[in-house]
């Protein structure tokens, strides 16, 4: 119980996860088995009926040690939880009886009481207690009498500590520590490495990331049976692979969406025992290719498995390619695109003749460029690593003129952090939020198309910028775009 | 004369008018008597300074060497202007005194800061019977009950064997003078200790007005980081995040503060862990002085003045809240004559 009590306040006295787990594991090692379990069940939050409640508590406590209630209460204000403050009054700090209860002890003799359901023995028991714990052991036995445990650490984590003490598989571990509630559940049961039919059942589905195929290998068919329209913004497609071919499954009309959310929305509209390949993309500004297919079961499958992670780690997978697009595939139908190049609206989509589900955007082929980083304007400076880049080119005089405005989001982390050192380094002068920098800083960038702007000194503007990459070594003015290279795509 | 007017509360500080001399005076006055070395019980710019030995040293590091310091030794008597003076142990740091003043048989005790239970370095808290008291409440509420100092020990050389396993180094953050020679004297010799060098000096100036302190190493350059990761560092606060302790092997940090008995402060400080070590008196020690030391009138100071004084008030005792509560004595202001 002494020990319980001071790692339940180490753990809740630090935000640190892993030196929670660091603790955890320390503790767990040094317990017996037979003690083991009666932690975890703590230590994950699971509640055991609440045998008396905070007033009748109080009451007892201001008996006990005839305190008013008034003092009660400049000490809650100090403390700032009712538990912590009567464990804090109530203890003895050098108790003369020394306390060798195990929390397995504690929880049977409370067991006890909660069947004999007398107040008297109740009472008469906790003053006995309270003779001889501690205020950390006070603030856990209280906590427990009135049920208000927290979990301490996740399960996730603690399935880790687990996995990590007797070898055994963390996920396998995670789906017991859920049954933990029931009182025949045992820690040999816990902790023992092997798969049982139910759980096996229950078992999500491994998620393998899926491997990079070249777009080279998808096969259209024949090019005479494929043309060219304006693509209507907001739609959005799932292909499913077919005898050798790629088909459009659904068309899901939105106005606007979010990539994650539609890939969620569209794996619960999966028809029955459909054996469907799902679109995963990766982000090449400006263009977007389709990469691969990940294969998915039939629909019960999926419901059988864990479809909540398996979306949160292809949520994850999303996030870290920074996919923000999923509807283009690269075609590059050069040919097909010059004929349609008059058109003012620079979005288009491929559709077969015949099949009108069968359909991929296209777009142009983005243009390439230096540009040098003038300066930048923090948007929270609370925040560091939120400002927009003001990005400038060469005009005839040889003076960098801004050019194109973007915002830092576009970068990576590494990236941002690398920049962001940069600029704390490179400094000029500062303005408020903004801050003008050397000018050595070279941005390449990627843009669809040039329009022209008589409202900003350089007469143009570029449209759907990108980030290519940061050119990290110092860049010469001689290998900035100049902005005459630029007009020519007006 | 009236009991009350032995000393006065004044803008300046507790002043005693028969004698004009201030005790613990936080503007400069002619004549202070300083009960301990700490910033807010000793300010520069007084005249004259009547402190212990150790409290004198302790001053004139701090302060500076040209002030005028007389010493007075634990329990010798002092008369000026035929007011009795003397100064007692109170426990709180080397050196700390409660300043006992006696007129035509009116005993006052001023306790600066004080505590009961006895260290190694602190000297014995004596118990002075007196007419009225004037005690700190620093942490006088019933959540404030100390541990003896041993079991703070044991939960430190716990914490720093388990940094040792992992091959971290262990920095014990504390108040420089006081709380570190207390924590540094507690720590068995069979472990080094290492001190920062604020924790260093001061620790010099106390062995050489006199007291044993146990010896320890101060971190530098010489000292090799491997060593110090097998040791205790003691530190004062203002090191974290600093490149000082960053210098230092996987450092592993730790307050000791009486603060650190609520959780919530725990949660809030950047040190990663906490340990109760308070060189205050506790809820239950100063209940104990207040009610056996025979006082009449208790004078309150320092921290819970208020829910202090209705506590004892409740208990049939009169009290006065000199700062910090909402029942004060009006001010007095004295000026000083050049």
């Amino acid at each position: 119980m002494k020990k319980f009590s001071t790692i339940y306040r180490s753990l809740l006295t630090t935000r640190d996860e892993s030196r929670r787990m660091h603790i955890i594991k320390l503790y767990l090692n040094e317990l017996e088995p037979a003690d083991r379990l009666q932690v975890i069940r703590i230590l994950s939050g699971i509640k055991t009926p609440s045998l008396l409640t905070l007033k009748q508590l109080m009451l007892w406590c201001m008996e006990y040690k005839a305190i008013p209630e008034w003092m009660m209460r400049t000490c809650h204000a100090t403390v700032g939880d009712w538990l912590e403050t009567l464990g804090l009054i109530i203890a003895n700090p050098d108790p003369g009886k020394v306390n060798e209860h195990s929390l397995k002890q504690v929880f049977t003799e409370i067991e006890g009481l909660r069947q004999h359901k007398d107040e008297g023995e109740l009472k008469s028991w906790l003053l006995d207690a309270w003779s001889y714990l501690s205020s950390d052991e006070l603030y856990v036995l209280h906590k427990i009498l009135t049920a208000s445990i927290k979990p301490m650490i996740k399960k996730a984590a603690l399935a880790q500590v687990l996995g990590a003490m007797h070898a055994t598989d963390p996920s396998l571990l995670l789906q017991r520590l859920n049954q933990l509630s029931s009182p025949s559940f045992e820690y040999d049961q816990l902790i023992r490495n092997e798969w049982s039919p139910d759980e096996l059942n229950a078992k999500p589905y491994d998620f393998v990331l899926p491997e990079i195929i070249q777009y080279e290998h998808v096969h259209f068919g024949n090019k005479e049976e494929w043309i060219v329209e304006e693509f209507v913004h907001g739609d959005r497609i799932q292909v499913f692979y077919q005898n050798q071919d790629f088909q459009v499954h659904h068309i899901l009309p939105e106005e606007s969406f979010k990539l994650n959310e539609s890939l969620k929305h569209a794996l619960l509209k999966l028809p029955e025992d459909s054996v469907v390949e799902l679109l995963i993309a990766r982000r090449d500004p400006p263009l977007v290719y389709i990469l691969d297919f990940h294969r998915w079961g039939s629909l019960e499958q999926v419901k059988a498995g864990n479809i909540i992670d398996r979306k949160n780690i292809l949520a994850a997978w999303l996030d870290l390619h920074q996919i923000t697009s999923i509807t283009l595939i690269d075609f590059n139908p050069i040919e097909l695109w010059s004929q349609h190049k008059e058109t003012a609206n620079g979005n288009w989509m491929l559709k077969h003749v015949y099949d009108h589900h069968r359909w991929h955007q296209i777009r142009a082929k983005a243009h390439e460029a230096i540009t040098a980083l003038l300066y930048v304007e923090y948007i929270n400076q609370n925040v560091a690593i939120q400002y927009n880049m003001t990005l400038g080119v060469l005009n005839a005089e040889k003076e960098l003129i801004p050019i194109a405005k973007i915002s830092c989001d576009l970068l990576s982390d590494a990236d941002k952090n690398a920049l962001h050192y940069w600029i704390q380094n490179n400094t000029v002068q500062k303005f408020g939020p903004v801050r003008v920098v050397r000018t050595s800083k070279g941005i390449h960038i990627s843009y669809q198309r040039i329009e022209k702007n008589n409202r900003v000194k350089s007469g143009i503007s570029l449209v759907h910028v990108g980030v290519i990459d940061v050119i990290t070594q110092g860049v010469k003015n001689t290998e900035i775009t100049s902005l005459d290279q630029l007009t020519k795509n007006v | 004369m009236s009991s009350t007017t032995l000393l006065i509360y004044t803008s300046r500080g507790l002043y005693c008018p028969l004698a004009d001399v201030y005790i613990d005076p936080h503007k400069p006055v002619q004549r202070a008597l300083i009960t301990h070395g700490h910033s807010d019980h000793a300010i520069l710019g007084h005249r004259y300074y009547l402190s212990t030995p150790i409290t004198a040293a302790i001053n004139k590091f701090r302060l500076g060497n040209f002030i005028q310091v007389q010493t007075i030794e634990f329990g010798d008597p002092i008369y000026i202007n035929q007011v009795k003076f003397s100064f007692h142990p109170a426990g709180h740091i080397p050196g700390s005194a409660q300043i006992r003043v006696e007129y035509q048989g009116e005993v006052w005790v001023v306790t600066g800061d004080y505590k009961t239970e006895r260290d190694k370095v602190s000297g014995a808290f004596e118990l002075i019977r007196c007419n009225t008291l004037i005690t700190e409440t620093t942490f006088a509420l019933p959540i404030y009950q100390w541990k003896p100092q041993a079991i703070i020990t044991k939960e430190i050389l716990d914490w720093y064997q388990d940094n040792l396993r992992q091959g971290k180094s262990s920095v014990l953050l504390a108040y420089a003078l006081g709380k570190s020679q207390r924590i540094i004297e507690s720590i068995p010799p069979e472990i080094p200790v290492y001190t920062h060098g604020t924790v260093h000096n001061t620790n010099e100036v106390i062995r050489s007005a006199g007291m044993n302190l146990r010896p320890s190493t101060k971190v530098s350059s010489r000292v090799s980081k491997k060593d110090i990761q097998k040791g205790i560092t003691v530190a004062p606060a203002s090191v974290l995040n600093t490149p000082w302790i960053r210098s230092l092997q996987e450092p592993v940090t730790a307050t000791a503060s009486g603060w650190m008995a609520l959780n919530n402060n725990r949660k809030k400080q950047a040190a990663d862990y906490g340990f109760t070590l308070s060189d205050h008196v506790d809820w239950n020690a100063l209940n104990e002085v207040v009610f056996t030391c025979g006082a009449e009138k208790i004078w309150l100071t320092h921290g819970y003045t208020n829910d202090y004084a209705r506590w004892l008030e409740s208990k049939g005792m009169s009290t006065y809240c000199i700062e910090g509560g909402n029942k004060t004595w009006d001010s007095v202001e004295i000026t000083e004559e050049d």
